[in-house]
């Protein structure tokens, strides 16, 4: 019980992500596994037994403080309400908590008790425990524990103290849940470490890399006939990526990077998908079908991944889906012979599209890399990895203009310093990209002491560095983005090395980027950069 | 018999004795109980405060302030009235004044934090009851559900807190008013997971206090970091203030906590916003004020400033004779930080909490 009053007032002070996806993985490892269990249920949102209500909370208070009633009413009023004051507003005991199972159990067996017994109970319970273990109980006797954490963040801090993947978590504490029961005290009864029953088959099933491909509306014209190996395109579509997967009456709902997303589905149910697997784009637009479907990869118990895209479709169409769900546009055949054409789209517009390929042996879906761009800038700042297995990321900036002299940027170090921002039109270091890819041969350490070194940790002020590091970029487009002071972003951006510091004057500037970008949209052009024009096949990584 | 000590615009004023007791507005002569900005303030013609607490003054109020001091215990005599300042284990130097005239003896508490055994403010003198025929007390934190927890825990949680952030590659900030809460924090704090650093208005008052004997840790400074970086694990004490100033680009990307009394209640750390709270004040807490009103025998007390209505009626049910004094004197640290780090240069400040 004592953990899990230290973890929820972390969690209330943490400040990011990583720390409380750090602190949730921290908090459950030395934990019994029926306390670990409970915590998790609690932070995944469920409640514990409503035994109390307000006026119950303010006869127990008085009970137990003696407080005359106006004097109380000034605690409850100075503490924000009656638990807050029940759990301060007497002195602590020693502090010897029971186990969080066993005061969970405790509460529970205190629900067939009447007003005046249970507040006796509670009242007991209470005397030994200290200010903050008081409000923990009080708020598992009122079913209000705070749910601190992100579910994604709770599964991924689990999962590292279990050492098993989060999907598998996200559907255990599902499991757990639905069953409405809590874990016996002793731990005997069920662990995050034991499966869900039929859990293979609620978990998604790969997504295929996708690559986003330019899309130019115009370009999409059709192909006589059904050309093997003729490409065909569908706009990139709204919204997240997503499975569907329907096993046995339950739904279950998982993002491209393995989120758990069942809760987004609420009360919406599927009854003609006894047993398969929908890709699609998720959107949460109102009025708009939740699930744009575009592929079918399990249909009653078969694998269908790796069938022909035709035969899934085909499959696909004849099904009756649910109100919620809409098929997605079939990709059209597209033309491929202005592919410089693509590309300028791509990279002025920030069009894009996803490629589907057809080669004449089964079916695989091609990416079409543009050819990459390269370039210099600087780091700007970075965030420090907070987790084990997490990539740091790095913010990558340029100059908005060729800076006359390096005194000309000390002097915008120093005003930024000073927390002045830049003036419109002065110098100023942009931001226009973030990435965590590094190139191989870059070691992420010798990068992270190296921007250490030479730029503002976490959150600095982007202006306020000095352009003692440089790194080598590879970049697809850089497109449009009006959140961006720069009003451009790097797509595609990937770090490929660390160069020696430039002299200031010769760093590139937007315009640069600008310039490379569109000299790269004419692929005759291109004389700056290094041209691929490989049509890279990927093939899709599962085997069953 | 008429009263020893009345309200007038200027503050606490004993008519006898012709003098204030920390009065808001510059007056001929005044007795100091404490260096906080909210009851020490310039421009008087002469001062009387505790020995213990003259570097601290003159700190704040500059070295030419014309200053006579008493030791704790020490008697001075002002128009027959007989004074005499007792520790209130507040801050450095902090002071209740007892005040004799006519057969009867009159207590002014200033701040104070009267504890349980070892439980003291390490860094000043415990405080000390005194026997008095009417106590004007503070209450800050009058109020049962203010009860603080056990130093020593505290202390493990910020010390667990800074380890985890260091695991983590993160610095740390603590944030506490610079006069008196950054010292207590400092002198209960070891250095094992980095080194301490601390902002340039903490260490000038640390200064003082190492002058008077109280023994800090070895510490860096926030403004001298070579290369105005931050080492590895380290934890920097800071007064509460906004993030940006001189020192937004130092201390980025560290985590932040603050220490106070008004991290008890989860709306005290709401309004804070954000980052840790630690529950450590320098006032006493609702047992100590009622323990310490008890101590002094007074079959009269006079609350003033924070929740007073509430315990001056908690004590008339009591069967004592309770009153009130309004006072123009702040929370925890509230004036006196605001006015102490603006002195310092410190950062832009916050709304204390």
């Amino acid at each position: 019980m004592q953990r899990l009053v230290v973890l929820l007032a972390r969690l209330e002070g943490a400040d990011d992500a990583g720390a409380a996806q750090a602190l949730a993985g921290h908090f459950a490892q030395p934990l019994p596994p029926a306390d670990a269990l409970i915590s998790a249920l609690l932070l995944a949102g469920r409640r514990g037994p409503r035994l109390l209500d307000d006026a119950a909370l303010r006869a127990l208070g008085q009970m137990l403080t003696g407080l005359p009633p106006w004097l109380w009413d000034h605690c409850e009023q100075e503490a924000g309400g009656a638990l807050e004051a029940l759990a301060h507003a007497w002195p602590a005991g020693d502090g010897a908590a029971p186990g969080l199972a066993a005061a969970l159990h405790a509460l529970r067996a205190m629900a067939g008790l009447d007003a005046a017994a249970r507040r006796d109970a509670i009242g007991a319970m209470l005397g030994p425990l200290t200010h903050p273990q008081r409000r923990l109980l009080l708020q598992l006797a009122t079913g209000s524990v705070p749910a601190r954490l992100a579910p994604a963040l709770l599964h991924r801090g689990l999962a590292q103290a279990w050492h098993i993947d989060a999907t598998r978590v996200a559907l255990r504490l599902d499991h757990l849940a639905a069953g409405r029961g809590w874990p016996a005290a002793d731990g005997t009864a069920s662990s995050l470490g034991s499966p869900a029953p039929d859990e293979d088959a609620q978990l998604p099933m790969p997504f295929r890399p996708w690559r986003p491909m330019p899309w130019p509306e115009s370009a999409a014209t059709p192909v006589a006939g059904d050309a093997a190996g003729g490409c065909w395109a569908r706009p990139w579509p709204r919204g997240q990526r997503v499975q569907c997967v329907a096993r046995a009456g339950r739904l279950q709902l998982w993002s491209e990077s393995g989120q758990w997303c069942s809760p987004w589905l609420r009360a919406l149910e599927a009854p003609g998908l006894a047993d398969a697997v929908l890709e699609g784009h998720w959107d949460s637009a109102p009025g708009a079908p939740a699930l744009l479907v575009h592929d079918l990869l399990r249909w009653q118990g078969v694998d269908l991944a790796m069938q022909p895209s035709a035969q899934r479709q085909e499959r696909l169409q004849a099904l009756a889906l649910p109100s919620w769900m809409a098929m997605a546009p079939a990709p059209q055949p597209l033309a491929t012979r202005s592919p410089g054409q693509w590309q300028h789209l791509a990279r002025q517009k920030g069009w894009q599209g996803l490629l589907v390929g057809r080669e004449p042996v089964g079916d695989e879906v091609q990416a079409w890399p543009l050819p990459r761009l390269q370039g210099l800038a600087q780091v700007a700042y970075l965030e420090w990895p907070t987790a084990a297995g997490q990539a740091p990321a790095f913010e990558l900036a340029v100059w908005s203009r060729a800076p006359s002299s390096a005194a000309e940027v000390d002097a915008v170090e120093a005003a930024s310093r000073g927390g002045q921002r830049p003036a419109p039109g002065a110098l100023a270091l942009l931001s226009v990209g973030r990435t965590a890819q590094l190139g191989p041969g870059l070691d992420a350490a010798v990068l992270l002491a190296a921007a250490r070194d030479h730029a503002v940790a976490r959150f600095g002020p982007v202006q306020a560095l000095r352009p003692g590091l440089a790194v080598r970029i590879r970049f697809d487009a850089l497109v449009p983005n009006r959140r961006r002071r720069s009003g451009c972003e790097l797509a595609g951006v990937a770090i490929e090395a660390l160069v020696p510091a430039p002299d200031v004057v010769t760093l590139p500037t937007l315009s640069d980027l600008r310039q490379m970008a569109s000299a790269a949209a004419d692929p005759d052009e291109s004389k700056l950069l290094a041209v691929s024009q490989v049509v890279a096949a990927i093939r899709r990584p599962r085997p069953g | 018999m008429a009263d020893l000590i009345i309200e007038r615009r200027e503050g606490l004023y004993c008519p006898p004795g012709d003098f204030y007791i920390d009065p808001s507005r510059p007056v001929p002569r005044a007795v100091i109980t404490h260096a906080h900005a909210d009851h020490a303030r310039g421009g008087h013609g002469r001062v009387l405060a505790a020995a213990d607490g003259a570097g601290l003054l003159r700190v704040r109020l500059g070295a030419t302030l014309p200053l006579q001091t008493l030791r704790y215990g020490e008697v001075v005599v002002e128009r027959g009235v007989r004074i005499s300042l007792h520790p209130a284990g507040h801050v450095l130097g902090s002071a209740q004044v007892r005040l004799e005239y006519g057969g009867q003896v009159w207590v002014v508490s200033g701040d104070y934090d009267c504890r349980a055994d070892g439980e003291a403010n390490p860094t000043c003198t415990a405080f000390e009851p005194v026997r008095c025929d009417c106590f004007v007390t503070e209450s800050t934190f009058g109020l049962p559900v203010y009860r603080w927890p056990r130093q020593a825990l505290v202390f493990e949680a910020i010390q667990a807190w800074w380890q985890a952030n260091a695991a983590l590659g993160r610095a740390s900030v603590l944030r506490g008013y610079s006069l008196g809460k950054a010292q207590r924090l400092l002198a209960g704090l070891e250095a094992m997971a980095g080194p301490i650093v601390v902002h340039p208005a903490v260490r000038a008052v640390n200064q003082a206090y190492l002058a008077a004997g109280v023994r800090l840790p070895a510490t860096l400074g926030l403004d001298t970091l070579p290369g105005g970086r931050l080492p590895a694990g380290a934890l920097v004490v800071a007064p509460p203030g906004l993030r940006g100033g001189p020192y937004a680009a130092t201390l980025a990307g560290a985590a932040e906590a603050f220490a106070s009394g008004w991290m008890l209640l989860r709306g005290g750390r709401a309004r804070r916003g954000g980052g840790m709270g630690f529950v450590l004040s320098d006032h006493a807490d609702w047992d100590g004020l009622t323990r310490a009103i008890a101590a002094t025998g007074a079959h009269r007390v006079i609350v003033m400033h924070g929740q007073a209505q509430p315990l001056a009626r908690w004590l008339q049910a009591q069967g004592l004779q309770a009153g009130l004094f309004g006072t123009a004197y702040g929370g925890e640290g509230e004036p006196a930080e605001r006015a102490g780090a603006q002195a310092d240069g410190a950062d832009s400040l916050s709304t204390p909490a």
